[in-house]
């Protein structure tokens, strides 16, 4: 891992590519460990057998273990599927709002939308207010349509300002307090048990992940291809504005884009799982550390290492006190930030000025 | 081919004060054309009008007949480099990224046999081959203005826009640059501009000499016809006196 640090700026295209299909060959074998982890101890081959089975085997008299069988396929799966989904979409977020605002310390996040679902959570949780939606759908549209809220007034206030990077970061550091404030003044209200809801919901969770939920998610992830399209873009952005005007590439429409495609993947995200955090930060970072800064590279290897992260964040959280549950969130942290600060210390040089 | 530039009746207002106030002129290629007036005459608005990066509040740039604010940014790419006064980029790209960089305009997302050409050309003629591995901040600010020559000429522009080229450089530096700009003008009959403080280097270097004061254009033509002291003592309210060996020196004697 040092020595890949210490030469990436020597690194041909070709390398890089290798690195990305590395990364992405442990995303199979990480889901399959998961899928073993649990109360119900499966080891890795009887998971993918049962898997194999499930998807091309349709015999109802086949000699199959039912209760584990639904232990893999409807419990585990989903959970994994969730957090590879969710890692690689908040990593992607991550590194194309950092690109797209030129802020190394910008976070899908940023924008308010963390602290504007929590409190479409919130009101749904304490007041049982929704805007649409009934039953256990209030709290995720609640939070969807709040994190929209958030970012289009975001954008709102900083299209008055000629719709620059700073104007954007400071509108939506403004409205993370915002919302933040009266999600503080719905927990002051909350019931004890509202309270505690609320917390573990704000705290982001993978628990509730099945199917149907997968089903909402995945699209999130899918609308965010096209940013691809602008890793070059992204990439003479870094220069400067006037440098990326005259190279061809329009600053305010790169950012706009990258700014609504981020936001919608993030909030899709973030109205299911919560607001996990750091993934988002830390992902882009530890990609350009390994793989230099071209977002061409950069961002596919952002996804996949956001999707690492968290499928070995989340299987940690529900395994290390078995039967209790850690929240994914603080896994996260403490898995992400020695790999971080490793890489950072390790590196020849910082990837970023 | 040889490329028209022409700027017609070009006027910048930021807000209420008048950055550039009717300019109309035409540059020639093959020639280097240099920008000289005192700090904000308004020499880096009227390059920055040249390939769209501002867009003139009255009056037209029209390049090759087409009007310059009326191309897509893509196309203005191909024909227009542009080397700014400073570079730094807030991610560590590696030289041969940032030459690569010039390549934007025609590429989507991998490299083609010939892209690679120019960029490997683009680095050589500028004589940076042996850095390209290197990260662009650990460098020199003479090697990095080399850099960013070199992105600019992977463009394969047909005008090439620098401002203030050489103000941070040293003196080995500043030559080598110069004559590097002068030696591609000649070589791929490219159309320069450059915006520059150093009257002496301006004189020594330039084909063309345009003096712009308070948003106008105050004189233009060869070097010895527009750098005298009668016309620097209006513009620059400096008195001078000019030597000429072994080459044309411009002294300032004081503040009038």
């Amino acid at each position: 891992m040092i020595k890949i640090v210490k030469d990436v700026r020597e690194y041909s295209y070709m390398k890089k590519v290798i690195i990305l299909a590395v990364l992405a060959i442990f995303i199979p074998i990480c889901s399959l460990v998961a899928l073993s982890v649990g109360v119900i101890n499966i080891n890795i081959f009887e998971a993918f057998s049962l898997l194999i089975k499930k998807v091309f085997e349709h015999n109802p008299n086949s000699m199959v273990d039912e209760v584990k069988l639904a232990v893999v396929w409807d419990i585990r799966l989903p959970r994994v599927l969730m957090a590879i989904i969710a890692g690689a979409g908040l990593a992607m977020a991550g590194i194309a709002l950092q690109g797209a605002l030129r802020n190394p310390l910008v976070s899908p996040f940023t924008l308010g939308i963390s602290s504007a679902a929590s409190f479409g959570a919130a009101l749904a949780i304490v007041l049982g207010i929704s805007l649409t939606g009934f039953g256990p759908y209030m709290i995720i549209s609640n939070a969807f349509i709040f994190s929209l809220i958030a970012v289009g007034l975001s954008l709102g206030i900083a299209k008055i300002k000629g719709m620059t990077q700073e104007s954007l970061i400071l509108a939506g550091i403004s409205m993370m307090y915002l919302f933040s404030a009266m999600v503080t003044l719905l927990q002051y209200i909350a019931q004890e048990w509202e309270l505690k809801a609320l917390v573990y919901w704000i705290m982001g969770d993978l628990s509730f992940a099945n199917w149907s939920r997968l089903s909402f998610t995945l699209p999130a992830v899918i609308i965010f291809i096209p940013i691809f399209r602008y890793a070059w873009d992204l990439n003479v952005l870094a220069m400067g504005e006037d440098v990326a005007k005259s190279l061809g590439t329009d600053p305010r429409i790169t950012r706009l884009i990258c700014v609504i495609l981020a936001s919608l993947t993030t909030a899709t995200i973030v109205c299911m799982t919560g607001p996990i955090g750091f993934i988002g930060l830390v992902s882009p970072h530890i990609s350009r550390l390994l793989l230099g800064s071209d977002h061409r590279v950069s961002m596919i290897g952002s996804a996949l290492l956001g999707a690492l992260i968290l499928l070995v964040s989340d299987t940690l959280a529900r395994s290390i006190i078995a039967p209790v549950e850690l929240p994914v969130g603080v896994i996260t942290a403490f898995l992400g930030v020695p790999l971080f600060v490793h890489l950072l210390l390790k590196a020849r040089r910082e990837i970023w000025r | 081919m040889a490329v028209k530039l022409i700027v017609k009746n070009v006027s910048v207002f930021y807000e209420s004060i008048k950055a550039l106030d009717g300019i109309s002129i035409s540059f020639e290629d093959g020639c280097v054309t240099t920008l000289v007036g005192p700090n904000g005459a308004g020499k880096t608005t009227l390059l920055k009008c040249l390939n769209g990066i501002l867009k003139p509040t009255v009056g037209t740039v029209f390049i090759d007949g087409y009007e310059v604010q009326k191309l897509k940014p893509i196309e203005l790419a191909k024909k227009f480099g542009y080397v700014p006064q400073f570079s730094s980029s807030y991610l560590s790209f590696t030289v041969k990224e940032i030459v690569t960089m010039g390549r934007r305009p025609y590429i989507n997302w991998s490299l083609s046999e010939y892209d690679r050409k120019v960029i490997d050309s683009s680095l050589k003629i500028v004589g940076i081959e042996h850095l390209a591995n290197r990260f662009f901040d650990e460098l020199s600010g003479g090697e990095k203005q080399k850099v960013i020559i070199a992105r600019a000429l992977a463009q394969e522009p047909k005008v090439l826009l620098l401002d203030e080229p050489t103000s941070n450089l040293d003196l080995k530096h500043q030559l080598e640059i110069l004559k590097l700009i002068r030696r591609l003008a000649k070589e791929r009959d490219l159309t320069v501009i450059m915006a520059m403080h150093d009257l002496n280097m301006a004189y020594r270097f330039s084909d063309k000499i345009v003096m712009i004061k308070n948003g106008s254009i105050f004189a233009a033509g060869k070097p010895r016809d527009v750098l005298t002291p009668e016309n620097i003592e209006a513009v620059y309210k400096v008195k001078v006196s000019i030597y000429d060996k072994p080459y044309p020196q411009i002294v300032p004697i004081e503040v009038i």
